[in-house]
């Protein structure tokens, strides 16, 4: 089977079932909003009106406007090319970081492997508030530093399952015989192990998206999150929480999408993971 | 790899000895990457407390008082041989020992933790469980919708929108995370609703790995085959699947433990409940760094240890895992 | 009784009912006898309090700020003290004090002042031992205190008699009365008590006020009680518990919901408590100051004519509008209005594109980046975005540059202080002019001058200022300070804020104006 031809298979599994389908669905909405951000908007989320704020949803502002006057709207798709910017890149690098230190260490010697595994759960010990408000303070807040701190927090766990992947995958005899062959590591690396493992990997890292967001959320309540006035979702919840008491709208409404987007890719890395592995019984 | 002759006692007590050298180093690791990054932190208490009132020549006090301006290798080294005597450092604001701050702190963490881990068991497991032998259904959707979403949205949405629904509207829970009187009672009613706030998100995640789990082994052949063979459906589903669960199960919790332990911040913010997550944030805003040390080993050992048990108590179960590699380390 | 003919669903239904409300009933029952505070609405001998940092050190030589000085103005008793709801000095531990000289205060104590836990009466001993143990160089290992300043110029306190002092300058200080002896640093402990406590002194004070300290929890708060052995005025209540609460979210629940009494909040965020029944929401005017702060050396905001474009630039009104739903009053000077040597006829600067495009042109600088510095508070973010769309229309590209506490309040120094373009901040005040005007010197340029601003005029005046004790000439000469600022064009002054109480209708609160002193003693209820 092509790769193109597993993938279209793998693809039908997926819509095959409810969930999947529905979370197929709102993955392609939000990722959509992301992409198209300035023409699914309506206004430019940043212009303020203040005169004119925590107005009700009208024609002129769909869902009405936050503690600034600036359209909610516009501010809640233009927070998805945020959210998912951060999210996406955050998994990405660790993504790309954990796999490299996860067949770096099944490969080295016992030393240097116990070494990695101990940097692993250093990271994962640490307080990840104390590194964010380190690295803040040092650096200042930004989406950039979010994502170095994500990717920071996350690399751990993809590293650790791709050394499990691997390590299942050396006493595989076909990875044997090309090395009798006298295939040279990286050749088998790139061409054996990369393709076998980045399966559960990706589905992994689909699930992590909402993770990413909902970390960003965080942050934002701290005030460590992205620069203003760049808005995510996670600093429209921070808002409309701070003004609850003048408007409910802006903090149910970015929770929801929030909510949705989660749920989504949830759904979908779920279905993803069912399509994809063997062992879970399906119905004729 | 085990030689020849080697008995499982020994075995193990390699692996126990092994696990807890790899615990200490851990710990070490941890600080150092602490140490180091105070070093570059910039502002001091003097600065970031007084404000204006605060003097170069205060600022520089307050530095030289928590050691600041020493190299990294005899600060760390200080700093753990005081904590091997039990002394954590002095808080460099109030002069209490830090030791006694955490020890103030750590009950209400400790039992914010562990009732809200508990909670998401006992309603995970089963909301799992359910999911898993009714795969398909109605309510495994609805499941599915419902543990999502608590997942998604960020714990400190869900504390206000419980407080405003239980603490204002229907008035039944009070909204202050912590007593002024310490009965025992007053505790129990404010612990509540910070423990649910913090238990949904566990709940929707256990839930979702429990009938993950289980449906990876109710599709195994050797099932199909007991039940070929008559063994009861209950007795299938519960033993074995049930029993797959635990694994994944436990790890995650083991890393959930440790979380809480040191990052309820955000629920301990919203419901003003004292505890390591909201005393470390309030410390390293001060740039009271020793209160940020002494609290961060706290939460790094606590951390460890309690992996260190979970690893233990799976590798009794599974023997298999000893056998892999030098560490297994905590996984998933 | 269920019917033997009846279909069993039915009989099912109505138990199942019963059961669900006889439940529901005494569940309902048992949390309303175990809630802590009392629900009744009426006056009470106990109240709740909320403070937005957590109290640490109780010590006078090492409070960290306003809320610790709070409790200690009650827990220890002063020289003088200020009138409830005043500014004006009256005595308190002294039955006389009487300025002999320029640098000589002479004091008698009121005798059988006991201090609790058992140490003793208080003597001039102790009065010698407060001040001197902030104001001169530490004996024995002690460490230096932070409020060191405070008693600058303090040659020492002589003791006369068992009750009879002397306390001797180097050099007048015009201030000494309001910022010293009345404040936290005037502040009377029992010498045998801090002898004996050591550090724990910080957490366990021993004092004469009218309230003693009878617990304290880090992060949770501190319950002080009445002092029965204190002879002055008995406070109203018996019992005050201060809870620490961080969030602006909690603590208006928890006025709602009847565990709180009395906090102060943003205006944004009380104004939804003024629907409440039962509840008193009124706005203070405070004596702390905002303004936005250019950096006079660097290019090319070092060119005044930049400077004053960016003030013409600006619309003040609207800045407050968002940053404080419009209830902070502006503010057009250093001084807040309450403050001795308020200019009051200080220019009110209104929004003028047109003028602040030419002085640009006239300058030569177009397509201007500037970072503008503020703290991650959300009033002053929002200041922030409003001033970065004002600034645009003029050409001023604004980058909002949030920074977290800590960092923020080191910006002054080294290089970082010396890269900052705009920022905006806040000092708090206090009831002197000098208090207020040291920041401005060039002495503090790379420590708080954040603006770099270097006029010797202006040191002139102030050291003048500092020394003056005729009131009338040294209103004179604060307010041509302040001109000497306005001229800069280096300050765009904000507001003085406005402070908002919420607290039950029947208590009424006291502090010295301003709130940012309060006074737990002058607490009372209404009626």
């Amino acid at each position: 089977m092509t790769a193109l031809a597993r993938a279209l298979h793998v693809l039908r599994l997926v819509c095959a079932s409810f969930t999947g389908a529905t979370g197929l669905a709102i993955v392609s909405v939000v990722l959509a909003a992301a992409l198209f951000a300035p023409w699914v908007a309506t206004v430019d989320p940043d212009r303020l009106d203040v005169m004119n704020r925590f107005a009700a949803p009208s024609f002129a502002h769909w869902l009405g406007t936050d503690h600034l006057g600036r359209d909610l709207y516009s501010r809640l798709v233009h927070g998805a090319t945020v959210a998912m910017s951060v999210a996406l890149a955050a998994i990405a690098i660790a993504l790309c970081l954990g796999t490299l230190l996860g067949i770096l260490a099944a490969y080295l010697p016992a030393r240097l492997e116990r070494f990695v595994l101990i940097v692993f759960d250093v990271i994962s010990s640490f307080p990840s508030m104390v590194l964010a408000l380190a690295v803040v303070a040092v650096f200042g807040p930004s989406a950039l530093i979010v994502v170095i701190i994500v990717a920071i927090t996350l690399t751990p766990h993809f590293g650790r399952v791709a050394r499990a992947q691997v390590l299942t995958l050396k006493s595989a005899p076909f990875l044997e015989a090309e090395r009798i062959l006298g295939a040279s590591f990286p050749r088998i690396v790139a061409h054996h192990v990369l393709p076998n493992i980045l399966g559960p990997l990706v589905i992994l890292a689909s699930m992590d998206i909402p993770v990413v967001i909902t970390i960003e959320a965080g942050l934002s309540f701290l005030g460590l999150g992205v620069r203003p006035p760049l808005a995510s979702w996670g600093t429209l919840i921070q808002d409309g929480y701070q003004f609850l008491s003048d408007s409910w709208v802006p903090v149910v409404v970015s929770s929801l999408a929030l909510a949705f987007a989660t749920l989504g890719f949830t759904l979908f890395g779920e279905a993803l993971r069912d399509a994809v592995d063997p062992r879970i019984r399906r119905e004729p | 790899m085990s030689g020849a002759g080697e008995t499982r006692t020994d075995e193990l007590m390699r692996y126990v000895g092994s696990r807890l050298l790899t615990t200490v180093l851990i710990v070490v690791g941890a600080m150092l990457l602490l140490f180091a990054l105070s070093a570059v932190v910039p502002g001091d208490p003097a600065t970031t407390l007084l404000g204006p009132q605060a003097t170069p020549e205060l600022s520089r006090r307050f530095i030289a008082d928590m050691g600041l301006d020493q190299p990294l290798p005899t600060r760390l080294w200080r700093f753990f041989a005081n904590a091997a005597t039990g002394n954590l450092g002095t808080d460099v604001i109030s002069g209490r020992a830090v030791a006694g701050l955490i020890r103030e702190v750590i009950p209400y963490t400790l039992i914010l933790t562990f009732s809200a881990i508990g909670l998401a068991v006992a309603i995970g497991v089963p909301l799992g469980v359910f999911a898993a032998t009714h795969r398909g259904s109605v309510l495994d959707h609805v499941l599915a919708f419902v543990s999502v979403a608590f997942i998604a949205v960020p714990s400190f949405v869900i504390a206000i929108f419980l407080l405003l629904i239980f603490a204002i509207w229907l008035d039944w829970l009070p909204v202050l995370g912590a007593s002024r009187t310490g009965a025992l009672a007053d505790e129990f009613k404010r612990m509540i609703l910070p423990t649910l706030a913090l238990a949904l998100g566990w709940i929707g995640f256990i839930a979702r790995l429990v009938r993950a789990s289980m449906l990876e082994v109710l599709g195994e052949p050797y099932i199909r085959t007991s039940r070929a063979y008559g063994l009861s459906n209950r007795l299938v589903t519960y033993k074995y699947a049930l029993k797959n669960a635990c694994i994944p199960t436990i790890t995650i919790l083991g890393m959930g433990i440790g979380r809480l332990l040191g990052g309820a911040v955000l629920v301990e913010i919203v419901f003003a409940r004292p505890g390591l997550g909201r005393l470390i944030y309030s410390a390293i805003s001060e740039r009271n760094y020793p209160v940020v040390q002494g609290a961060v080993l706290v939460v790094v050992v606590l951390f460890v240890v309690v992996n260190l048990i979970v690893d233990l108590g799976y590798s009794a179960i599974d023997p298999r895992i000893r056998h892999d590699s030098p560490d297994h380390g905590a996984s998933g | 009784m269920p019917n033997a003919q009846e279909p069993p669903e039915i009989c099912m239904t109505t138990i199942r009912f019963d059961r669900r409300e006889f439940l529901a009933t005494v569940a309902g029952s048992a949390l309303v006898y175990a809630i802590d505070v009392p629900a009744q609405s009426g006056p009470r001998s106990s109240i709740t309090v909320r403070i937005d940092r957590d109290l640490a050190v109780l010590d006078p030589a090492n409070r960290t700020g306003p809320w610790d000085g709070n409790v200690m103005r009650v827990v220890f008793q002063r020289l003088m003290k200020q009138k409830p709801n005043s500014a004006e000095l009256e005595l308190d531990a002294a039955a006389e004090v009487k300025q002999v000289s320029p640098t000589v205060i002479e004091f008698r104590l009121k005798p059988g002042q006991m201090f609790t836990d058992g140490f003793g009466e208080m003597t001039a001993e102790d009065v010698k031992f407060s001040f001197e143990r902030i104001g001169l160089p530490p004996k024995d290992g002690a460490k230096e205190s932070s409020y060191k300043n405070d008693w600058l110029h303090l040659a020492g306190v002589e003791v006369k008699g068992k009750y009879e002092g002397r306390i001797v300058l180097a050099q007048p200080r015009a201030n000494l009365f309001d910022v010293v002896i009345a404040d936290g640093s005037g502040c009377i402990v029992s010498k045998k008590a801090v002898e004996q406590r050591g550090a724990d002194f910080a957490t366990k004070p021993v004092g004469s006020g009218p309230y003693q300290l009878v617990s304290f929890e880090r992060q949770k708060g501190a319950t002080l009680r009445r002092n029965a052995a204190y002879a002055g005025r008995k406070p109203r209540f018996d019992e005050i518990a201060i809870r620490f609460i961080s969030d602006a979210r909690t603590t208006d629940l928890a006025l709602r919901s009847g565990e709180l009494d009395f906090a102060v909040l943003a205006p944004a965020s009380a104004d939804p408590l003024r629907a409440i029944a039962g509840l008193t929401v009124s706005d203070q005017p405070s004596i702390a100051y905002v303004w936005l702060g250019m950096n006079v050396e660097k290019a090319p905001l070092s060119d005044l004519r930049v400077r004053q474009a960016i003030r013409l630039a600006l619309d003040v009104d609207q800045m407050l509008a968002a940053g404080y739903n419009n209830k902070a009053p502006r503010l057009n000077t250093l001084l807040p209005p309450q403050i001795l040597g308020h200019w009051r006829e200080a220019p009110v600067y209104k929004r003028n594109v047109a003028e602040a495009k030419s002085l640009l042109a006239a300058a030569g600088a177009s397509n201007l980046k500037l970072k503008l510095l503020i703290l991650n508070q959300a009033n002053y973010q929002n200041m922030a975005l409003v001033a970065r769309s004002l600034l645009a229309d003029v050409g001023i590209t604004v980058e909002v540059d949030a920074q977290e506490g800590g960092t923020f309040w080191n910006s002054g120094k080294g290089d970082t202080g010396k890269n900052i373009d705009l920022f905006i901040t806040r000092f708090n005040g206090k009831h002197d002019p000098n208090f207020i005007m040291q920041w401005f010197v060039s002495g503090q340029i790379g420590n708080w001058n954040w603006q770099r601003w270097n006029s010797p005029e202006f040191d002139a005046l102030y050291a003048q200022s500092a020394s003056e004790l005729d009131p009338a000439k040294r209103r004179q000469i604060v307010i041509e300070a302040q001109r000497l600022m306005d001229r800069s064009s280096a300050f765009v002054w904000l507001t003085n804020e406005a402070n908002t109480l919420v607290h039950r209708s029947w208590i009424r609160p006291a502090a010295v104006p301003g709130w940012l002193d309060w006074q737990y003693d002058e607490f009372t209820t209404t009626g």
